[in-house]
C-alpha cells in the first residue's frame, strides 16, 4: 500500500513538473516593452497602440507591453540586479546614468542624424555614445494656471527671480487662492520643487555655477541651505496648500485644475492631466527664475518617452526593428503630441496644443538637462525628497537638510 | 522490498518534509546569507559591481537620527498594537463567548478586516482621512468644525497607523482568545460558584490564568506582526511626513530602492531580524516557563 502511495506521488510530481514545463509553444518573436509610465498617461496609450499596429503589420512578432506604474524604477532596478531586463524598455532620465552599462548604443541607427539638439545634450555621453530614441523632449518650467494669475493680478511675464514669484504668491494668497499647490505625500513632487530651487540658486547665475563643483564631487553644502531655505520659506510664508505634507499628486493636479491654484510643483505634463478635469481650464508655465537679478530665467530638458534596447537581449535584432518602426515621423508625432511635448526628432512636428504660445514665447530661453539627473549621483533624488519632505513635516532646518544631502551626496558619488 | 518498506517507515517523515524544508532554503535562508553578505558592500541595489565596506554599514546605522526614528516608530507600531490588539481581542472574545442572538454575525464582523489586505486597510483610510474630500472632515464640518490635516503631524500619524493596524488584525486576537476561552473547563467556574467568587474574581482567578497559553499566542503573533509593519504605512503616509512614520520596514524599502543604498538597507535588514528574533525568543521561553496543564 505504501509502496503504490509513493510510485502514485512520483507519477503526479513528474506529470506537474512536466505539464508546468510545457507550454503552447508560439512561433512568434516576443518581445518585452516595459515602461517607467503611469498606466492612464497619454503616452502610454500611444506605446499601447503603436505596439498593436506594429503587430498588425507584423503577425510574426508580439509585444508584451509591461506599464511599470508607481514601482517601475525598483522594478527595473531588481532586473538590472538579476541581469534579466526587458528586450526594450524607457529610461524615464536615466540612460545615461543608470542605465546605459545595459543598454545597446544606437548611434549607428538611421535616425540618429535627426535628433533634437534640445534633448541630445542630455543623453549624450562623454564618449558621444547614446542609448535611447528619444521620441518627445521633456521642455519644462513652472505650470501655472493663468485664471488663477490673471483674477489674482499678476503678471507672470514679469517674474524672473525667486523674489519676484514669492511677490506673486503673495498677491495670490491675498486674492483668496493657494499660490502653489504641492502633493507631498507622494514625495517626489517635493523633490521637483527643490530641482526648481537647486537651478536658481546654483546655475542661473552662470558666472557663479556651481556645475563644475557638483560634477567632480564637490558638494555646495552652503549653497545647499539657501536652495532649501526656499521651500523652508514657503512653507513658513503659507505659499503651499494646507494638506501640503499629506495630499497625493492627484489631489494636486485636480485643484491645480479647478482653478483654486496659481502653480503647481510637477512639470508640464500636469497641463495634459488638468485638462482632463477640466477641459475649459486655461494653463500654461512660466521658466524657472533666477535666485536674484543676475541670474537668466531658464527651463529644463529631459527624457520622456524615450526607449532604448536591452544590449544581452536575445532578440535584440528585432527589438532595432520596432525601435525603427516607432522613429517613423508619423510615430514620432503622435507620441509627442500625446504628452504635449516637443519632438525628439527634428523630421517631424508635434502639436503641443495649449503648451504652442508658450513654447514658442520661450523658445530663446537657455535649456538645462534635468538638475538630478545631470550634476547629481543617482540616488540622490531620494535625499532630494526626503530631506525637503522632513523641512515641511517641520522635522528638519534647512541646515540639517543640506548636511544630510552632503553626507549622502559623499556617499553616493564614491559608490 | 522488506527494506523498501523499513527504509520507508522510517525515513518517510523526513521525507515529507524535504519539499518544504528545500523551499524554505531557496526562498528564505538563501536570501538570508545573502543580504548578510551585501549588508557589507556598498552595492547599490542594481549594478553588478560593489565593494565590501566592512563594518562601516553598521557603525553608519547606528548614529543615523532617521534609522533611531524608525526604531523608535517600530518599537511604538509593535508594542503599540500589541496592547491595544491584546485587550480589544480578549473583550471582544469574553463578549462574544456568551450566548445572543446575532453572535457568528459579529464574530464575523470583527474578523472580517483581517482578510482585507493591509494596503487595501491603508488606502481605505486616507481617503477617510484626506484633507480635501475627506469623509471625516466632511463629518466635522457638518458640525461647523474647520478641516484637519489629520495625518500632518508625525505623531499623530503614528497612532493613527497604530489604531488601524490594530482594527484590522484584531480579530486574530479574539479568535486565539475564544480557543482559549472555550478550552476552559466550565467545572472551574461551577465550583468558584459555589464558593461564592463573583464574575471579576472568577475573571481575575480563573479565566486570566487558564487563558495563559493563548495571552502569549496572541502576543507574539501581535508583536511579530506590529515590529514588521509595511503596508498600512505605505499607503497612509509613505513613511511621512518626512521621516515621521517611518518603521524600520518601509525605511529598508525607502533605502534599498529609493535611496540605492542596497548595502545600508540590508544591514538595517539585518538589525530589524535580529530585534526581532531576540524578542521572539524571549516570548517563546516565557511560554515555556508558563505551560499551564489543567
Amino acid at each position: 500500500m505504501k509502496k503504490a502511495l509513493i510510485v502514485a506521488a512520483v507519477v503526479v510530481v513528474v506529470a506537474v513538473i512536466y505539464f508546468a514545463s510545457s507550454g503552447t509553444k508560439s512561433d512568434k518573436t516576443e518581445l518585452s516593452l516595459f515602461l517607467s509610465m503611469q498606466a492612464t498617461e497619454p503616452a502610454t496609450l500611444t506605446f499601447e497602440d503603436l505596439a498593436a499596429e506594429y503587430m498588425k503589420e507584423n503577425p510574426d512578432v508580439s509585444i508584451e507591453v509591461i506599464v511599470g506604474g508607481g514601482d517601475a524604477e525598483a522594478m527595473l532596478k531588481t532586473k538590472m540586479a538579476a541581469n534579466d531586463l526587458p528586450d526594450m524598455w524607457t529610461t524615464h532620465g536615466w540612460s545615461l546614468m543608470r542605465y546605459s552599462e545595459y543598454l545597446e548604443p544606437l548611434n549607428d541607427q538611421p535616425w540618429a542624424k535627426d535628433i533634437s539638439p534640445l534633448i541630445k545634450p542630455a543623453i549624450t555621453g562623454k564618449d558621444g555614445k547614446f542609448y535611447v530614441l528619444p521620441m518627445d523632449v521633456e521642455v519644462t518650467g513652472i505650470p501655472c494656471n493663468m485664471t488663477v494669475l490673471e483674477k489674482s493680478g499678476v503678471d507672470a511675464d514679469a517674474i524672473r527671480t525667486l523674489d519676484d514669484l514669492f511677490a506673486a504668491c503673495e498677491k495670490v494668497k491675498q486674492a483668496g487662492f493657494t499660490p502653489m499647490v504641492l502633493g507631498g505625500k507622494d514625495i517626489w513632487p517635493i523633490g521637483q520643487y527643490l530641482l526648481w530651487t537647486a537651478f536658481s540658486e546654483l546655475v542661473a547665475d552662470t558666472d557663479n555655477s556651481e556645475i563644475d563643483n557638483l560634477t567632480s564631487g564637490q558638494f555646495p553644502e552652503e549653497k545647499w541651505v539657501e536652495v532649501v531655505g526656499w521651500m523652508h520659506r514657503a512653507k513658513e510664508l503659507g505659499y503651499f496648500n494646507v494638506d501640503v505634507v499629506t495630499s497625493s499628486y492627484n489631489d494636486s493636479v485636480q485643484t491645480y485644475a479647478q482653478d483654486k491654484a496659481a502653480f503647481i510643483v510637477t512639470a508640464n505634463y500636469a497641463v495634459g492631466e488638468a485638462l482632463t478635469y477640466n477641459p475649459n481650464g486655461k494653463f500654461g508655465f512660466i521658466p524657472i527664475p533666477s535666485a536674484d537679478e543676475n541670474g537668466e530665467v531658464l527651463l529644463m530638458t529631459g527624457e520622456r518617452a524615450a526607449v532604448g534596447v536591452w544590449k544581452d537581449s536575445p532578440r535584440k535584432a528585432e527589438s532595432l526593428k520596432f525601435i525603427a518602426y516607432l522613429a517613423q515621423p508619423e510615430n514620432i508625432a503622435r507620441m509627442a503630441t500625446a504628452g504635449s511635448n516637443p519632438t525628439g526628432l527634428t523630421n517631424s512636428t508635434s502639436d503641443t496644443g495649449m503648451l504652442k504660445p508658450f513654447y514658442e514665447k520661450y523658445a530663446s530661453v537657455t535649456t538645462y538637462p534635468i538638475f538630478d539627473r545631470a550634476y547629481l549621483p543617482s540616488g540622490m533624488w531620494d535625499t532630494l525628497c526626503t530631506t525637503g519632505a522632513a523641512i515641511l513635516a517641520g522635522s528638519m532646518t534647512p541646515k540639517q537638510a543640506a548636511e544630510k544631502a552632503r553626507v549622502d551626496y559623499d556617499k553616493l558619488y564614491h559608490q | 522490498m522488506k527494506n523498501f518498506d523499513k527504509f520507508t517507515r522510517r525515513h518517510m517523515v523526513n521525507l515529507l518534509y524535504l519539499p518544504a524544508l528545500v523551499m524554505f532554503g531557496i526562498f528564505v535562508f538563501y536570501p538570508f546569507l545573502k543580504g548578510v553578505r551585501l549588508s557589507f558592500t556598498d552595492w547599490n541595489g542594481f549594478s553588478q559591481n560593489f565593494n565590501y565596506v566592512g563594518l562601516r554599514n553598521y557603525t553608519e546605522l547606528f548614529q543615523d537620527a532617521n534609522v533611531r526614528k524608525a526604531f523608535l516608530n517600530t518599537l511604538i507600531y509593535g508594542f503599540g498594537s500589541t496592547l491595544l490588539q491584546q485587550c480589544f481581542g480578549l473583550g471582544y472574545a469574553v463578549l462574544l463567548n456568551q450566548s445572543f442572538a446575532m453572535r457568528k454575525f459579529a464574530r464575523t464582523v470583527i474578523y472580517m478586516p483581517v482578510m482585507i489586505a493591509g494596503v487595501i486597510m491603508g488606502y481605505m483610510t486616507y481617503f477617510l482621512l484626506q484633507y480635501n474630500n475627506g469623509a471625516l472632515n466632511d463629518l466635522i464640518g457638518f458640525f461647523g468644525m474647520a478641516p484637519i490635516d489629520w495625518l500632518a503631524d508625525g505623531n499623530r500619524a503614528v497612532l493613527i497607523i497604530i489604531a488601524i493596524n490594530s482594527l484590522q488584525f484584531v480579530g486574530i486576537s479574539m479568535v486565539i482568545y475564544l480557543a482559549g476561552l472555550q478550552n476552559i473547563p466550565k467545572s472551574f467556574y461551577e465550583a468558584s460558584d459555589i464558593d461564592g467568587a463573583g464574575k471579576i474574581n472568577q475573571f481575575i482567578h480563573i479565566t486570566l490564568p487558564l487563558l495563559k497559553p493563548a495571552i502569549i499566542t496572541s502576543l507574539t503573533i501581535n508583536l511579530i506582526g506590529g515590529l514588521k509593519l509595511f503596508d498600512q504605512i505605505k499607503a497612509l503616509t509613505n513613511g511621512g511626513p518626512g521621516y515621521e512614520s517611518h518603521s524600520m520596514s518601509t525605511l529598508i524599502d525607502a533605502t534599498y530602492f529609493r535611496s540605492q543604498q542596497a548595502g545600508y538597507s540590508a544591514a538595517m535588514g539585518i538589525v530589524l531580524f535580529l530585534f526581532i528574533l531576540v524578542i521572539s525568543l524571549v516570548m517563546l521561553r516565557s511560554f515555556d516557563k508558563r505551560r499551564f496543564e489543567y
